[in-house]
């Protein structure tokens, strides 16, 4: 053994152990500790990043081989969910007009009443009747009352098993009695093909108090249609130059080329309703 | 056969002109795939064959939606009939012949439709509002001529078509 050996160990050994007994229970690092830290953590930092950073790589080159299936599939997923969200939309839509009915249910609860879908409109292009997906199966009969939210759409011409014809007002053969709602002058609605609105009323009261912009209602003469149910708005005022008639051009408060869910009223179940109650609080 | 395929078709074209072709309508006016299938197949097939489609398409229009059956009847058969007539000695791969066909067979179904289901009905006013109603639907109509008698007559022309005329001569 030489030494210098010797005294650098003794010297080490020494300083070690001051160094341990030094470091003995402190509080905190010393300046020193405390530089050299602060200098080597960005750099410690840094130096597990660049694994991180070739793993990156790695990972995007072995991405690359399977980012045309993931595509494939994203783009699949992506179609699915379009879909589904084009369907909640309908459905939404959808659930926006039964609700519609089911308030106007509500107000003529003294009626029976049934909820039915438009499935098919006249292939032509002149008349606007269409055909519902309910009929005597639901019982529905003729004559009986078409309707959605917005008003009168027209009555029932023909009933198959499954199926009914609706004759809208707006090309009916028949008239509908209606009235005025602020004065309540009498007349009858008709088809009119001379313009856009479809529709016109005639009234043969000479002072009848009728402007633009009046609300056109059934009347309480009708037979078929219960009082009270929107017909449309006055467009317009015409007197026939041949047969010196009066009209009001009505546009109609329904939108015809737009039907796709109706209600059908049955008005006859009022009177058996009334006749039903009468007879049974007279037997008590 | 081919009658039964005729009724068939027709059927199937009634179905899509009463529900799906509302979506091709533009500004609420369709075009009538009914008139133009009784067209071709007169075109093609000769009076017999175009009344009896008309018949078919009258008779399905009629007793589904009209308020009287009849006029839809007349009107197409009598289409069919008179285009069997017309182009008897007409060279059946002209295609311009059977949309200039379908132009006059269109405007006719119309006029003939407004006499017998609104004037006969006591409106009797004849403005600008029924031509606005009638033209959208005369080029529409003959647009879509050149699509259904492409098909029309691909479908005669092959193994089907045929066998039908076999069976006939």
């Amino acid at each position: 053994m030489n030494k210098k050996f010797k005294v650098v160990f003794i010297t080490l050994a020494v300083v070690s152990i001051g160094c341990a007994g030094f470091s003995y229970n402190r509080k905190a690092p010393t300046v020193a500790e405390n530089a050299f830290g602060y200098v080597i953590t960005p750099l410690q930092s840094f130096n597990l990043s660049i694994p991180d950073w070739f793993g990156g790589i790695a990972n995007y080159f072995k991405g690359i081989s399977s980012l045309d299936a993931e595509n494939k599939e994203l783009k699949a997923d992506l179609l699915e969910a379009r879909a589904e969200l084009n369907r909640l939309k309908l459905v939404e839509s959808e659930n926006i007009q039964l609700e519609a009915l089911v308030k106007l249910q509500q107000d003529y609860s003294q009626y029976s009443t049934i909820g039915a879908k438009v499935i098919a409109k006249d292939p032509g292009n002149w008349f606007n009747s269409f055909i519902i997906d309910k009929g005597t199966n639901y019982g529905l009969e003729k004559n009986m009352v078409v309707m959605n939210e917005d008003g009168l759409v027209g009555k029932i011409s023909e009933c198959g098993y499954n199926y009914s014809k609706v004759v809208s007002i707006i090309n009916d053969t028949d008239a509908v009695s209606a009235e005025s709602l602020r004065t309540n002058d009498i007349g009858y609605v008709v088809a009119d093909f001379s313009g856009d609105a479809k529709c016109k009323m005639q009234y043969s009261d000479a002072n009848a108090d009728i402007l633009v912009g009046d609300e056109i209602v059934t009347s309480h003469l009708s037979e078929i249609f219960p009082e009270g149910i929107s017909i449309g708005h006055v467009s317009d005022l015409t007197v026939d130059s041949q047969t010196s008639m009066q009209y009001a051009i009505i546009e109609p408060s329904v939108d015809f080329s737009k039907l796709k869910y109706v209600l059908v009223l049955d008005t006859s179940f009022e009177k058996e309703f009334i006749e039903n109650t009468t007879t049974e609080s007279e037997e008590q | 056969m081919r009658y039964v395929f005729y009724l068939i078709v027709s059927a199937l074209i009634f179905i899509f002109q009463s529900t799906l072709c509302e979506y091709i309508a533009i500004a609420g006016i369709k075009p009538n795939f009914m008139l133009i299938f009784v067209v071709s197949i007169a075109f093609l097939k000769g009076n017999g064959e175009g009344l009896l489609a008309g018949i078919i398409m009258g008779l399905l229009q009629d007793c589904y939606f009209g308020q009287t059956i009849g006029s839809n009847l007349f009107l197409y058969g009598i289409i069919g009939y008179a285009v069997g007539c017309l182009t008897d000695n007409f060279n059946k791969d002209n295609i311009v012949a059977l949309v200039l066909l379908t132009f006059i067979a269109t405007l006719i179904y119309n006029l003939g439709f407004y006499m017998l289901n609104i004037i006969l009905r006591g409106y009797t006013t004849f403005n600008i509002y029924i031509v606005l109603n009638i033209l959208p639907e005369l080029i529409y109509n003959t647009i879509f001529a050149f699509i259904v008698y492409f098909v029309i007559y691909t479908v005669n022309n092959s193994s089907f078509g045929r066998i039908g005329r076999k069976h006939r001569f």
